[in-house]
Formats: C-alpha cells, sequence, structure tokens
C-alpha cells in the first residue's frame, strides 16, 4: 500500500518516453528520475557523460523546478512583449502551446496518464467499505502524487481555486502542474474569461501546505456495475497544516488531534 | 455566524422519548433564537445521572444512544438554522470514562460536567472532549486554577458559561453562579471560553440576544471582544473540532461536503432510519457524501 | 464649553410566550416565526411606564449605586404597536441600562424578551437603524407572502399585519422627525 514517493516518478518517466517531441528535455527529466530512483547505483554507472553525474537527488531536482520556474516567468515576459506588438496575435491560435516561446513548460496532458493511474489506486485502496474513519486513515498514508487537486482555502488568494496534478510533495510545499487557462475562472465564467498571463500558459506551481486545504476526489463506483447503480465519487479534503511531514514519514506517523485554531472553517 | 450550543433537549433516559408536545415547544425555542440572530444551535442531551450509574441505563446498540433525530424532528428549520447533537456526561469516576471515545462517533459534540477535582484533572488530561461545563448554581467541584484551566485551553478544550444561569433574581442560586463565573473567566484569563444559553424548552422567554449578553459578561469581566468570541469563533472552534472527529481521521483527511468542515447536512441524522446494510453508526457512514458523476460517453 | 454627552438606546420588545398566535405552532417558516414572535405591546402600557420597569430592575439587580445611574435616563420615543422605543441615557451609564433592560421578563404580567438593537451617540442613527430594522422585517414578511400567493394565496394574517408595519414604519420617522425639530 505504501508506495514509495518516487514511484511517481517511474511512470512519469514512462509516460515522458512515450511522447515523441522535445528529446532535449525527456533527457534531461530521465536522468532526473533514474537518479530519483537509483541514486547509489548511478556513481558506477555507464551515463557517466551524463550532466547529472555524481549529483544528489535532491539538488537535481531543485535545479529542474527552479529552471521550470524560471523559465514561466521569461515566458510571461516574452508574451507580454508579444502581445504588445501585435495584441491580435493570440487570437488565431487554438492553444497556446502552438506557440514556439511556450512549447518548453510543462504540459498538464503528459500528466494526465498519471492521474489515472492514481485514480484506480485510490478506488482500489478504498475498496468496498462505507466507514468514514476507514476511508480517511487510508487515505492519510497513501501517495498523493498524480492526484487531482484544488485548492479550496488558502493564505495567499492567489493560490485559491487553483486545479492542478501533484507531481511532487515535500514537508512544507506540494507542487502541481495547473492546465493553460484553467481553474477557477473557467468554472465560473460563462463568456470567454480574461486570464492573466501566467494562467494563460500554466505549468508549475508550489503551494505552501500551512493555511491551505486541498480538495480532491474518488471514485467509488462499485465492481460489477448493475444498472441501478449510479457511478458516483466522494470528495475529501487535505487539510494541509495538519500533514507537514515528508510522505515517506507519513506512512508510519501516529497522527493526533490538536487544538483546532488554525483550521479556517 | 452566532452559536448557541446549548439547548436542553427534553429527555434524560436513553429510552424514554418526549412526546410531540414538548418536541413542538422545543421548536417554539429555536425560532426564537432564529428571531434573536442565531444560525447555530447544539441541542443538549443530559442523561440521568447518580453516583458512578452511567454504564446501566446505556443501550448496547450504538444506534440506540444518540436520541436527537435532526432530519425526521427538525425538518422545519432546514436551511434556516444548522442544527446539532450535544451530549452532556457528569462524571465523577475515572472508571466511567471508556464510553466516551464511544459517545464521540454519533454526538457531533461530547461535553463533560466533572463532579470532584479528580475529575476535572482527567477530563483535561486524559479525555478527548469538547466542552467542560459546571452547575453554576452550586459550589464549583474545586478551586479552579489557572494552570489546570490554562492546560486545557492549550489543549483545545473549552470551557462553557450558562447566561440563563443569572437572569433569574433574587436567589442564592444567581448570586452563586456569578461567583462562580467570575472565578472561571478569572482563572482562564478570559481565553478559551464559550457562553451559551442553556434554556430548556418551557424557558423560552429566557432566550437573550448576543449583544445583550455580551453587556452583562463585560460586567462580569470579560471584555467586548472576548465576549464576541465566546459566542462566534470559540464557539465554531468547538463545532469544528467536534465534526472533525467524526469527518476525518485525526484532523489530516476529511470527507468534504457542501458547505465547509463543520457542515452536517449531508449525512444521515434520523436515527430511526431502520436500514438492512446499515453500518453499526449511521454517521460515519459515507454514503450520503457520495455524488453522481458525469459519465463522459465515447 | 462642556457638551452633555448622551447615549440613545433603540430596544425593541419581543414577545416569545404570547397566546394568540403562540410559538409553538407557528415555526414552521421565517415568516411565520417572525409574525408571532413581533407582536404588538398593549396599548396601555406607556413609555413612562417602561421607565419604571428599568429603575426597579436597576434597583433590584445593582442596588442603590445601579439606581443612581438612572438620572438622566428618559424615553424619546415609543411606540406600543411596533414595540420599539428610544432611550436616552447619560453616557457613562449605558452599560447599566441595557444590563438592566436584559434582566426585565416580564410587562404587566406578560412575558417578554428586551431586544437591543442599537446603540448609538445620535438619535438620527438610531432611527435610521430601525427603519431598517422593519424594512427588513417587512421584507422577510412580503418574500414569504410572494411565496404564498405562488401556492394558494397568502396567510390573511400576514398581509394585514405587514400593511401595518409598513405604515407603522412611516410613522417612526414622522414621529421621529417631530421628536428632532423639538
Amino acid at each position: 500500500m505504501v508506495l514509495q514517493s518516487t514511484d511517481g516518478g517511474f511512470t512519469k518517466a514512462e509516460l515522458l518516453k512515450s511522447s515523441s517531441s522535445r528529446k532535449r528535455r525527456k533527457k534531461k527529466k530521465e536522468s532526473i528520475f533514474r537518479s530519483l530512483i537509483r541514486p547509489v547505483e548511478q556513481k558506477s554507472g555507464n551515463n557517466r557523460h551524463s550532466k547529472f553525474y555524481g549529483k544528489r537527488t535532491k539538488n537535481t531536482f531543485k535545479q529542474f523546478i527552479k529552471q521550470n520556474l524560471k523559465l514561466q516567468k521569461d515566458t510571461v515576459k516574452g508574451l507580454k512583449k508579444l502581445l504588445k506588438k501585435d495584441p491580435k496575435c493570440l487570437d488565431k491560435l487554438k492553444d497556446l502551446a502552438e506557440l514556439p516561446l511556450c512549447s518548453k513548460i510543462l504540459k498538464f496532458e503528459d500528466f494526465q496518464e498519471i492521474n489515472r493511474l492514481w485514480n484506480n489506486y485510490a478506488k482500489e485502496l478504498i475498496g468496498t467499505t462505507d466507514s468514514i474513519t476507514v476511508m480517511t486513515s487510508k487515505l492519510s498514508t497513501c501517495e498523493f502524487i498524480g492526484a487531482f487537486v484544488e485548492v479550496t482555502h488558502s493564505g495567499c488568494i492567489n493560490n485559491i481555486g487553483q486545479k492542478g496534478i501533484i507531481i511532487w510533495e515535500s514537508q512544507h510545499n506540494i507542487i502541481i502542474v495547473v492546465p493553460r487557462a484553467g481553474g477557477w475562472r473557467s468554472d465560473i465564467s460563462v463568456t470567454n474569461p480574461k486570464y492573466s498571463y501566467s494562467e494563460l500558459i500554466g505549468g508549475l506551481r508550489i503551494i505552501n501546505k500551512e493555511g491551505t486545504r486541498f480538495k480532491f476526489r474518488v471514485n467509488v463506483d462499485s465492481e460489477s456495475p448493475t444498472s441501478t447503480e449510479e457511478p458516483c465519487y466522494i470528495e475529501f479534503e487535505i487539510i494541509g497544516d495538519r500533514l507537514m511531514v515528508r510522505s515517506i514519514d507519513r506512512a508510519n506517523k501516529k497522527f493526533k488531534n490538536h487544538a483546532v485554531r488554525d483550521i479556517e472553517l | 455566524m452566532i452559536c448557541d450550543l446549548n439547548v436542553v433537549y427534553p429527555q434524560d433516559d436513553f429510552d424514554v422519548f418526549p412526546g410531540a408536545r414538548e418536541l413542538n415547544k422545543l421548536k417554539g425555542c429555536l425560532a426564537v433564537l432564529e428571531q434573536l440572530g442565531y444560525t447555530h444551535i447544539a441541542l443538549n442531551f443530559e442523561p440521568k445521572w447518580t453516583s458512578g450509574t452511567i454504564n446501566k441505563h446505556m443501550p448496547g446498540d450504538i444506534q440506540k444512544v444518540n436520541p436527537i433525530n435532526v432530519d425526521k424532528d427538525f425538518p422545519e428549520f432546514k436551511g434556516r438554522l444548522k442544527i446539532y447533537s450535544r451530549i452532556t456526561l457528569k462524571i465523577d469516576d475515572p472508571s466511567q470514562c471508556q464510553n466516551i471515545t464511544k459517545f464521540q462517533q454519533v454526538f457531533d459534540i461530547v461535553a463533560v460536567e466533572p463532579q470532584t477535582e479528580r475529575a476535572l484533572q482527567l477530563a483535561i488530561t486524559n479525555l478527548e472532549v469538547d466542552i467542560i461545563t459546571f452547575n453554576y448554581r452550586e459550589r464549583l467541584p474545586c478551586y479552579l486554577k489557572h494552570k489546570t484551566i490554562g492546560a486545557a485551553t492549550e489543549k483545545g478544550i473549552h470551557f462553557e458559561i450558562k447566561y440563563s444561569d443569572i437572569l433569574e433574581s433574587g436567589t442564592h442560586a444567581r448570586a452563586q453562579a456569578i461567583s462562580n463565573i467570575k472565578q472561571l473567566i478569572r482563572a482562564s484569563r478570559s481565553r478559551g471560553l464559550l457562553c451559551t444559553s442553556g434554556i430548556t424548552f418551557e424557558e423560552r422567554s429566557r432566550a437573550r440576544a448576543y449583544c445583550d449578553v455580551s453587556v452583562l459578561l463585560e460586567f462580569m469581566g470579560l471584555d467586548r471582544n472576548r465576549a464576541s468570541q465566546a459566542f462566534k469563533d470559540w464557539s465554531l472552534d468547538v463545532l469544528l473540532s467536534g465534526r472533525l472527529r467524526i469527518k476525518s481521521y485525526k484532523q489530516v483527511i476529511a470527507v468534504s461536503g457542501d458547505g465547509g468542515l463543520i457542515d452536517n447536512s449531508l449525512e444521515q441524522n434520523d436515527w430511526s432510519l431502520k436500514r438492512k446494510d446499515a453500518p453499526t453508526n449511521i454517521k460515519i457512514d459515507a454514503r450520503g457524501y457520495k455524488k453522481r458523476r458525469l459519465v463522459e460517453k465515447d | 464649553m462642556v457638551r452633555l454627552k448622551t447615549r440613545y438606546i433603540l430596544f425593541e420588545i419581543i414577545y416569545p410566550e404570547r397566546k394568540t398566535y403562540p410559538i409553538e405552532d407557528n415555526f414552521g417558516t421565517v415568516a411565520d416565526s417572525a409574525l408571532s414572535i413581533h407582536q404588538p405591546t398593549d396599548s396601555k402600557v406607556t413609555g413612562r411606564q417602561i421607565i419604571y420597569l428599568i429603575r426597579l430592575s436597576l434597583h433590584k439587580n445593582f442596588g442603590d449605586y445601579g439606581s443612581s445611574t438612572a438620572v438622566g435616563l428618559s424615553m424619546r420615543y415609543f411606540s406600543p404597536r411596533t414595540g420599539t422605543g428610544i432611550l436616552r441615557v447619560t453616557r457613562n451609564n449605558w452599560k447599566y441600562i441595557v444590563a438592566a433592560i436584559t434582566f426585565i421578563n416580564s410587562i404587566n404580567g406578560e412575558h417578554c424578551v428586551f431586544h437591543t438593537i442599537n446603540v448609538s451617540g445620535s438619535i438620527k442613527k438610531c432611527e435610521d437603524r430601525s427603519m431598517q430594522y422593519s424594512n427588513d422585517l417587512i421584507r422577510t414578511l412580503r418574500k414569504a407572502r410572494n411565496a404564498a400567493d405562488d401556492d394558494d394565496g397568502a396567510s390573511i394574517l400576514g398581509r394585514v399585519f405587514a400593511e401595518d408595519m409598513n405604515k407603522d414604519g412611516q410613522g417612526v420617522s414622522m414621529n421621529d422627525n417631530r421628536v428632532q425639530k423639538q
């Protein structure tokens, strides 16, 4: 039941292998994930010429995230410039990813496969029980990488309403990949909503767990669907304040009730 | 959101249920509180108690422990008031306290009324309860020290003040109640208190609006801001911790309803409901939280 | 120059235990319960009588010291029809008066609850608040009436009462203008 958090990396690596484009990034990411999985063996491995040879997994991952965030920042700037020159240049495009400027940013679509795997995993994990206590206690030790979450409460108002797939969970932060032009605006707006530049390009978001609540869904259809039973789901909420442990420690941690002063309604 | 977490439910035995007349009066009581501006109300079930005999009358079936059928008996208040159930247990002996975990699964809020100093000490250190209350009309079981009360507040246990005790005039009980409340406010340094009405179904005209009561509390040494917190923030804290005990696993992951974490509208509150495949406890049944999923047809 | 500082207390008398249209039979909707609680005060009750009640309550609960706070106490406006009134007290003592009002539980042997709606430094704001309060009440009743009209006609009592309240709501403002002119 307890997946090591690096297992999410496997699927990601496989996924990226199957995608055909952007070879350079693929290589980089593969090596990251390989280093995540087998950091020790790699020392005598054959990829001595790799850029990441002899580097620690943690630092490499950090670097990757940093690079991506910087890329997103630069893309926003570039997009601004582009629109200044030609305000109508985006109207012809169906998808922003077609722009050469935005092609390097992580795509939400690439991670949907992980989400599919996670959905099956969560469904299996819950099983057929109807008791809230059993469900929630199982989910509290499960892996969240791959889950599609929505931020419902946060101390930072920009985070509220972000929706995306979790790709990494650390002690204090959760890193999600959000779709292009998604989030709460597309839910409430009837006409064409106005997105900010960073919302338009999507990509990585780092969200602090403190004071934040994440909502996710788990499908609970029965194994052999009869005609009377509807396919349904249950929504769960992660209370970020109480989950401030590393995902590896979480499997064995004994949680306790505390005063609820810090949880907002 | 103004809360009143103590409206006495007209029943003191597990087996004897209230009649239609009493329930109607209780509903009248709730309507008065609604008009006075309250939004969250807890119905308080106080089982009869004589020293050392709490387990005797308790039914073995856990479904029969909670007599308050919010769905069945109070359909009129749907959408107007949020009604919760609460139990107040009197304890004087540490040996009785194993049952408390049982009650936590069935009631939204669990309160204890310690009768001795040892029981108070026990309630603060060992028991997982939301509220500690006293009988303010009589002498308190012991002198309240800041150290004990502070430890409770730190742990998230709140102390209750009942304002209906101080409305009745000209008796010795009122003088005692005022001095007890003053002692509690002093010992707790005005933190972690909550103010409730404590009215029964017959005493509708004892209900008061929150701003009137906060003036009274000001006379007893609780300042305006703290009085408002006692009615709003701290009461909601109590509700939240009580609800999270049912809805979540150790406050880490909770089942999410429609209206935030303290909402109880989705679960089955009708305890008389006899379902064949019902689990041992309706409150922790997740079936109410299931929502229909739209299936994409390819 | 030293000015006399005052506070104005807007209060309302509600009757949770009236026998006519009792609450224990009429809790079905918000409008029903509002109607059965906000009933008109007995027309014999005067402002002077209420002042007397407050003084009595002050003496009972706060003793002679409390009674001394009722020096500047006077009733600026009282309408038995809506059960609302405005009291004028000296600024330092308003808490004693509000507490004393809270302790009152009957008029002429009938159970009632005094509900302080607003405490303000100027009578104008009290008037505004009172009008706003009665408008809110009327709006809930209207809403219920419209909903009932859709079904099978309104409860007659509700309609009559709402219209009465409406007239009286205007009455409040007119009377109070007079008060101000004085």
